[in-house]
């Protein structure tokens, strides 16, 4: 609010002057981006996109703010190449003036756009926003070049995506459900389909492949008292009727499920929430925040650790379907208790290894790396949602929270959380190893 | 007035009289209640604690009870409350009625009542009132109540001394003597209220729930006391949490003089048909009885519709007609999940209204689709009764929701974040409005029903639950009340005036300890006619019917004979009777016992044959589900084995068999041995294309040795190309081993549905014809079939470029046959098969095939064929043929006006096909798939079909753009009719086979002369469960006998013996080792089953 009135303070008196750059100050708040993916965030929840989709929308978005407002940045450098399928973006052109910021939040509006579903739900965000960007002062040729080359740029991403498998996979066959009691079974009360059973298929960004990180294989199944699979189980349910409050609080801090459905009556309808993704990408936008980290750098921030998830769901997805493991809700209620219930609803797919725990340390090593090891912080980001902030003292604790958070839960068994936590960390070490971005 | 008076209608002879108001020109006149003074109204209110939301039960009304209380000959009106006071009306005679509640006592206590009964509990010879009600539930106190009649039109509540003072969550009771002890016994019907979270097991229904599981209650009254004693657990009925029990129907169902018990349940818990054991138990056999029941099961009635004299069962469910309602709601779920539910131990269900029609042989089909009665919105009380006394029962839906909980746009709108802070009561006001016409249907007699609703006038958008049929005027036909929330009772006067249906009444008067006759069951002889109802007053929803019943008569004058069977076994027979008069019947009369036996012959034409196999031999299906690949296609192509071939391939002079494997499961050859018993052989021969899923097969001699080889085909929608779907031959080498040439046939990758084999070029050996059935992945898509030409030594050549000119691609073909039809000497072709007609290839001298189908008038046959069977019916001397179709029992009508349609192409480029399906619905056509459907499918539609609300006008006009349309592949359906054709020399001409032979997809078809009177009849068996969930199980098929007279018609022999549940496949004569025949059926997933001829 108070920003607002300053600004269009400024800008009623930087009218009068005549030579005007002071509009660059401006346009150069890394809030426009910030907002922008929130926008997105926000359709991405109301759209019920899974959290795999959600990821893949996240990285194009972020790549296209990243590959335009470094144009403006020489210390930054591009993906393309570093990519798959990523080709060179097309220049600016030279000598003319342009506002990277507005190019660059121009560009991941509208891949945002046409990546989700209710893309008229955007225009209000949409106008409010260029007009503020107007309200800078830029120059009415500045600002239409701008928003052309924001547009280019999104072209060009746009047709990146197109070739990344996800429209043919929206034809693939849908998973089989299968009688053998081992494999991943339907879940009350949607009884939803599997999400994604292709997933895997999906192009990677930069992991070789989705079967890279292949994690240790899972426990043998087995309903053998004596089993080790049994044993986990057993561990699930013993932990989920024995919940202290900070563990049920630190379980419903990370649910993250987009589509919580709920039975009353006659009446199921669902909670919508943001996905583990969402809730990674909300952290960057926190700790941008509290760095004062500029527009280029915050880019770059989103870019990094949208890639860190995008990669971590293929690769989990990738073992989810290789092992088809059954979740401890369908195991527990035929072997152990036909009444019990996980605190958190099981999600739709296959239990082994939780892609909670694989995205939250493949992000959370991507941070330590930008903001450093040791960086306590806040997370606020679930309040919408109904909770309250907690605190961490670096990323990596957020990450091992997050990680027994779902055994907490209820929906996943102790080794899906401690493989798919190696899993996680080893994807986002590699994608430092092999991303240079300055 | 043309009734002519009997003398009969002493006690109403001045009311039925014409002095009434005008006549309005519907059936049904709407009374209103400032002249019948009946101004009762089931009053709703909800509040934050107690609303649809809390108590999931909140909109289902109240009842209706109907008897004659005070014993003057005119039929009182008991309605009940859910939240104020029940009401009685007291008929004064001349439509007029008098609010007796006060003085009588009868208003009832209660934080929430139900359903309610009358019956003479207490043996006095005046009508008890009992009333139900929900208690022990959310603070509420109410208890069932006992109203005993005093005879002096008050009333004394004694539910307490009677030991039927239930306090828990009931729906509804219904009073019959179940172990024929001669006093009226009580089941109480409950209901759970859990929220459906989870498919628990099904086995959860064997616990015991005090408030919510069903109880049988036996009455002492027989031991002289006046109390029940509650008999559930040792009568076997079944107590449990998951009984949502909304219907009950005390009825003799299987007619054994043993009163049976119907209850429908909702939700997932299967509904329950219990057998009465005659020794004081029940065993609950439906899912032995019915193929499917309704899924949201509310009310029901059992009665006999077609006039077979066997009981028939309709059950109710929340089925939209409206298309913009079907939309709008939330749909089955996938199939995937479907199957999934199953596994948790419960029973198919669909979610529509079901029409069982009793078989005769202990079984029922749903023919609810074929008889136009199976979408009625959100309705509650089915009754079938003769509203019009044309002797045919017509069918009375009650039907409305106050709110829509199921409404798609509402759910997602309580899913949005600023919904989910509201209160319950805010959110429940958000539901869409349910208020909706009730149904009326005319019986048309051949199992099919008509929508009267506007013709008849009860067309008054209500929300109605509890309903009642009773003469309240004693005019001698069916006036009707109905319970309404917020809004006055509805009471229809019966206008009818012909003096072309007449009527008889009939009034009981029973033993002692049931002086109303509860039981006594009515036979009415009358020329070929034959009626049937049981007094049986429970029935509907919430409601109890009146004690005197009423049979209408049409043009009958004088009935010849009349039965009359009492629960106590003993009958009495009257003959010549009067029409239009009150027949009062006396239990003292009845002297003799009932034979139950002579009411039905016995199976007319066939009895089992025993099989004896060396090795057990059960059809295994493999587990590939069409709809995970292609999930627009309305029904899988994958299960359509097993077929069979008969032949003596060892050359001992006695038949063989074959029978085709699923993919994964080798195929069988059965030799017969001198016994008659059979040995399984060349077992190794057959596993080593156990992959392929073996979908046709026929013994030939393909290479001249005089010995027959065998051709098998292969298809199953899941193989693209390779050897999985290569057409194999297998040599015998005159003993009966075969082996497989693999240079026999050429390469043709080809998911196909039969061979055919005939020496069509007549150069002295035998060819083949190739049906071509399915392309994987693109359904709708024509795949070749083949002309393959043999050398003369057994190797064969695809020579079907050169012999089907441009006509490669013939259609989805799923039968074909070798006939000479225009007399030339030279074989034609006759091919059926999906989204195609009905295709006539004639061969020219050139051995080239021309389709000549329009010549041959079936170019309008687009349907949905399986087979064909050809044979000179009419005798003639030309060949006829007779083409089994998916039959008419199905969600989708289709005729030449209003096809079913599909456009098939890569909609999203995303290089796979989609197929759009449009179908009619009340003249207009829409896309079948429903808005999820579809954009699981062609994500891209997501966009333009945001909200659900968008997607319910879309119809076939809009559904795609021209240019779509344009660039699609586009087919359609134009008959599902299985059908009788003609040869009339140089056409076909079509005759519908009768009703009864479509209410299943005929799958296999075989003539021959079964009853020995010289002229073919044939056999026909089908079933398809492998459907889109929202288009249920076509089930309706449990094997037929058509019987022929020579000239080409057909009549269905019901009781023929011939009974083949299941998804039958195949039908194969096999002469045994006495030359006996032997009719071999295969089923899909199942035994063969075998028949032969009863001796003659």
């Amino acid at each position: 609010m108070n920003r607002l009135l300053v600004l269009l303070l400024v800008l009623s008196l930087a009218s009068c002057s005549k030579p005007n750059t002071e509009y660059k100050v401006r346009a150069n708040n890394p809030e426009f981006l910030h907002r922008s993916l929130k926008e997105i965030t926000d359709l991405i929840v109301h759209d019920i996109f899974s959290p795999p989709q959600a990821s893949r929308i996240y990285a194009y978005s972020s790549i296209a703010a990243y590959e335009t407002v470094i144009l403006g940045d020489t210390t930054f450098r591009s993906l393309a190449g570093q990519l798959k399928g990523l080709d060179k973006l097309p220049s600016p052109e030279s000598n003319v003036e342009y506002c990277f910021p507005l190019a660059a939040t121009q560009a991941m509006l509208s891949v945002g756009k046409a990546l989700v579903f209710s893309e008229d739900k955007m225009e209000g965000f949409y106008e409010g926003i260029m007009k503020e960007f107007r309200e800078t002062g830029m120059p009415d040729d500045v600002y239409d070049r701008s928003i052309g080359y924001g547009n280019k740029v999104a072209d060009h991403i746009l047709q990146w995506s197109s070739k990344d498998n996800y429209k043919q996979s929206r034809s693939f066959p849908k998973y089989s459900i299968q009688s053998d009691p081992a494999t991943w079974k339907p879940t009350p009360p949607a009884y939803s389909d599997a999400v994604e059973p292709h997933w895997k298929k999906i192009r990677t960004f930069v992991i070789d492949s989705a079967a890279q990180f292949k994690p240790e294989r899972p426990t043998p199944f087995s309903i053998d008292k004596t089993s080790q699979f049994y044993t986990e189980a057993l561990e699930v349910y013993e932990k989920g009727k024995n919940l202290t409050e900070e563990e049920k609080a630190i379980a419903s801090f990370w649910d993250c499920n987009p589509f919580v459905m709920n039975v009353r009556g006659h009446v199921m309808f669902a909670t919508k929430k943001i996905s583990p993704g969402g809730h990674w990408i909300n952290i960057t936008r926190t700790i941008c925040n509290n760095s004062k980290k500029g527009f280029n750098e915050s880019a770059e921030a989103y870019a990094l650790v949208s890639l860190s998830l995008a990669d971590g769901f293929i690769s989990c997805w990738d073992e989810k379907y290789r092992s088809n493991v059954v979740r401890p809700e369908t195991y527990i209620n035929q072997n152990i208790d036909e009444n019990w219930i996980p605190l958190l609803q099981t999600p739709p797919f296959p239990e082994y290894t939780s892609g909670h725990s694989v995205i939250s340390n493949s992000a959370a090593t991507v941070m330590t790396k930008l903001f450093g090891d040791n960086y306590a912080f806040t997370d606020s980001t679930e309040v919408e949602f109904g909770m309250p902030p907690r605190q961490f003292q670096s990323f990596m604790q957020a990450a091992d929270e997050a990680t027994i958070s779902r055994m907490y839960g209820g929906i996943h068994y102790m080794p899906a959380c401690k493989n798919g936590k190696v899993q996680g960390k080893k994807i986002g070490e590699f994608l430092l190893s092999k991303l240079n971005t300055r | 007035m043309v009734f002519r008076l009997p003398v009969f209608l002493l006690l109403f002879s001045s009311i039925v009289a014409c002095n009434t108001k005008p006549r309005t020109d519907t059936l049904f006149n709407l009374l209103p209640s400032s002249e019948t003074g009946i101004s009762f109204e089931n009053k709703l209110t909800d509040d934050e604690d107690f609303n649809i939301i809390e108590y999931l039960y909140f909109y289902n009304g109240g009842g209706v009870a109907v008897g004659d209380v005070n014993n003057d000959g005119l039929v009182d009106i008991y309605f009940s409350s859910n939240q104020a006071s029940n009401k009685l009306y007291l008929n004064k005679g001349n439509l007029k009625f008098e609010d007796v509640t006060e003085k009588a006592g009868v208003g009832a206590l209660g934080n929430w009542k139900t359903g309610v009964s009358m019956a003479d509990v207490n043996a006095d010879g005046l009508l008890d009132i009992y009333v139900c009600g929900v208690g022990n539930y959310k603070g509420f106190t109410t208890t069932n109540q006992l109203f005993i009649n005093n005879g002096d039109l008050t009333f004394i509540e004694r539910a307490s001394e009677y030991g039927v003072n239930f306090s828990g969550l009931s729906t509804q009771a219904s009073f019959f003597d179940y172990d024929l002890d001669g006093d009226l016994d009580m089941f109480l019907l409950n209901h759970s209220v859990h929220s459906v979270r989870s498919y628990g097991r099904a086995s959860a229904r064997f616990d015991y729930d005090p408030l919510a599981g069903d109880r049988l209650y036996r009455n002492e009254l027989d031991k002289g006391l006046s109390s029940f004693v509650d008999a559930s657990d040792i009568a076997g009925i079944i107590g449990g949490p998951i009984g949502y029990g909304l219907g009950v129907n005390t009825s003799d169902i299987n007619m054994d003089g043993y009163p049976d018990i119907y209850v429908s349940n909702d939700f997932r818990e299967n509904d329950y048909l219990y057998i009465n054991q005659k020794d004081g138990t029940f065993k609950q056999e439906l899912e032995s009885k019915l193929s499917h029941s309704s899924r949201f099961s509310m009310g029901n009635d059992v009665a006999d519709f077609n006039n077979d004299l066997l009981s028939d069962i309709i059950t109710v469910d929340m089925m939209p007609r409206k298309e913009s309602i079907i939309k709008a709601s939330v749909g089955e779920d996938s199939y995937e999940v479907y199957k999934y539910k199953l596994e948790y131990g419960y029973f198919h269900q669909v979610a529509r209204n079901a029409l069982q029609l009793n078989n005769g042989n202990g079984n029922f089909n749903d023919i609810a689709w074929l008889s136009g009665v199976a979408d009625t919105d959100w309705s509650w009380a089915p009754l079938l009764a003769d509203f019009d006394n044309d002797g045919l029962k017509d069918l009375f839906i009650s039907n409305g929701i106050v709110r829509r909980p199921n409404d798609l746009s509402y759910l997602n709108f309580i899913s949005t974040d600023s919904a989910q802070r509201l209160s319950d009561i805010t959110l429940a006001g958000k539901m869409p409005d349910g208020k909706v016409s009730n149904f009326v249907f005319q019986n048309k007699d051949n199992l099919s029903f008509k929508d009267v609703t506007n013709d008849w006038g009860i067309n008054l958008p209500s929300y109605s639950n509890g309903a009642a049929y009773t003469d309240l005027d004693n005019d001698g036909d069916l006036d009707l009340v109905v319970n309404n929330i917020n809004e006055k009772a509805f009471v229809y006067e019966n206008t009818l005036n012909d003096s072309l249906r007449n009527f008889l009444q009939i009034k009981f008067k029973g033993d002692s300890l049931n002086p109303f006759g509860i039981g006594a069951k009515v036979v009415i002889y009358s020329g070929a006619k034959k009626l049937y109802q049981e007094l049986n007053p429970t029935r509907g929803f919430l409601s109890s019917m009146d004690f005197k019943l009423t049979f209408g008569l049409g043009n009958t004058s004088l009935i010849d004979s009349l039965v009359v069977i009492w629960p106590t076994g003993f009958y009495q027979k009257f003959t010549s009777i009067k029409v239009n008069q009150l027949l009062k019947v006396d239990i003292g009369q009845a002297t003799s016992f009932f034979n139950f036996e002579t009411l039905h012959a016995g199976p007319s034409l066939f009895k089992p044959f025993e099989l004896k196999l060396d090795k057990p031999y059960i059809h295994k299906e493999n587990n590939f589900v069409d709809f995970n690949r292609e999930g627009l296609m309305p029904r899988m192509v994958s299960t359509e084995g097993p077929k069979m071939a008969v032949g003596d391939v060892n050359r001992d002079g006695l038949d063989d068999f074959f029978i085709g494997g699923a993919s994964g499961h080798p195929s069988s050859l059965f030799f017969q041995r001198a016994d008659g018993s059979f040995n399984s052989t060349n077992e190794s021969v057959f596993r080593t294309d156990s992959v392929r899923e073996v979908t046709g097969s026929m013994f030939f001699d393909a290479d001249g040795d005089k010995d027959l080889d065998l051709i098998t085909v292969a298809g199953g929608n899941e193989y693209i190309s390779g050897i999985q779907i290569q057409p194999l031959l297998y040599v015998n080498n005159g003993k009966g081993e075969f082996s497989i040439n693999k240079n026999a046939l050429p390469q043709i990758f080809v998911n196909a549905s039969c061979a055919r084999a005939a020496d069509f070029d007549t150069d002295g050996d035998v060819d083949l014809f190739i049906g071509g059935r399915i392309v994987p992945n693109r359904y709708g898509v024509s795949p070749p079939s083949f002309i393959l030409e043999n050398d003369g030594k057994g190797i064969f050549s695809d020579i079907t470029k050169k012999t089907f000119v441009g006509e490669e691609n013939l259609g989805m073909v799923a039968d074909a046959a070798w006939l000479d039809l225009n007399g030339d000497r030279l074989l034609d072709l006759i091919l059926v098969g999906e989204w195609m007609p009905i295709t006539i290839l004639i061969q020219s001298k050139e051995h080239v095939f021309i389709d000549k189908t329009a010549d041959w008038k079936l170019g309008k046959t687009n349907g949905f064929w399986n087979t064909l069977a050809v044979a000179d019916f009419d005798k003639d001397g030309d060949l006829d043929f007779i083409a089994g179709n998916q039959g008419t029992n199905t969600r989708l009508k289709v005729n030449e006006a209003e096809p079913l349609e599909m456009w098939a192409s890569d909609f999203d480029g995303n290089g796979s096909t989609e197929q759009i399906i449009t179908y009619f619905n009340q003249g207009k056509s829409y896309p079948l798939a429903s808005r999820d459907q579809l954009v699981k499918q062609i994500p891209q539609l997501k966009k333009k079909y945001l909200s659900y609300s968008n997607y319910i006008d879309v119809t076939r006009e809009t559904i795609l753009t021209d240019n779509e349309k344009k660039k699609s592949l586009y087919k359609i359906a134009t008959t599902f009719h299985s059908t009788y054709f003609e040869n009339k020399g140089s056409s076909f001409e079509m005759h519908v086979l009768p009703i009864e032979a479509q209410t299943f997809p005929i799958f296999a078809i075989q003539p021959d002369d079964l009853n020995g009177d010289g002229h073919l009849d044939f056999l026909a068996i089908g079933n398809l469960f492998e459907t889109q969930t929202d288009l249920g199980r076509y089930d309706g098929g449990n094997g037929i006998v058509m019987l022929g007279d020579g000239k080409g018609k057909f009549k269905s022999s019901p009781q023929s013996g011939y009974f083949v549940p299941g998804a039958g496949r195949d039908i194969k004569i096999l002469k045994d080792y006495k030359k006996r025949k032997i009719y071999l059926t295969s089923r899909n997933s199942q035994t063969v089953m075998s028949y032969q001829l009863l001796d003659r």
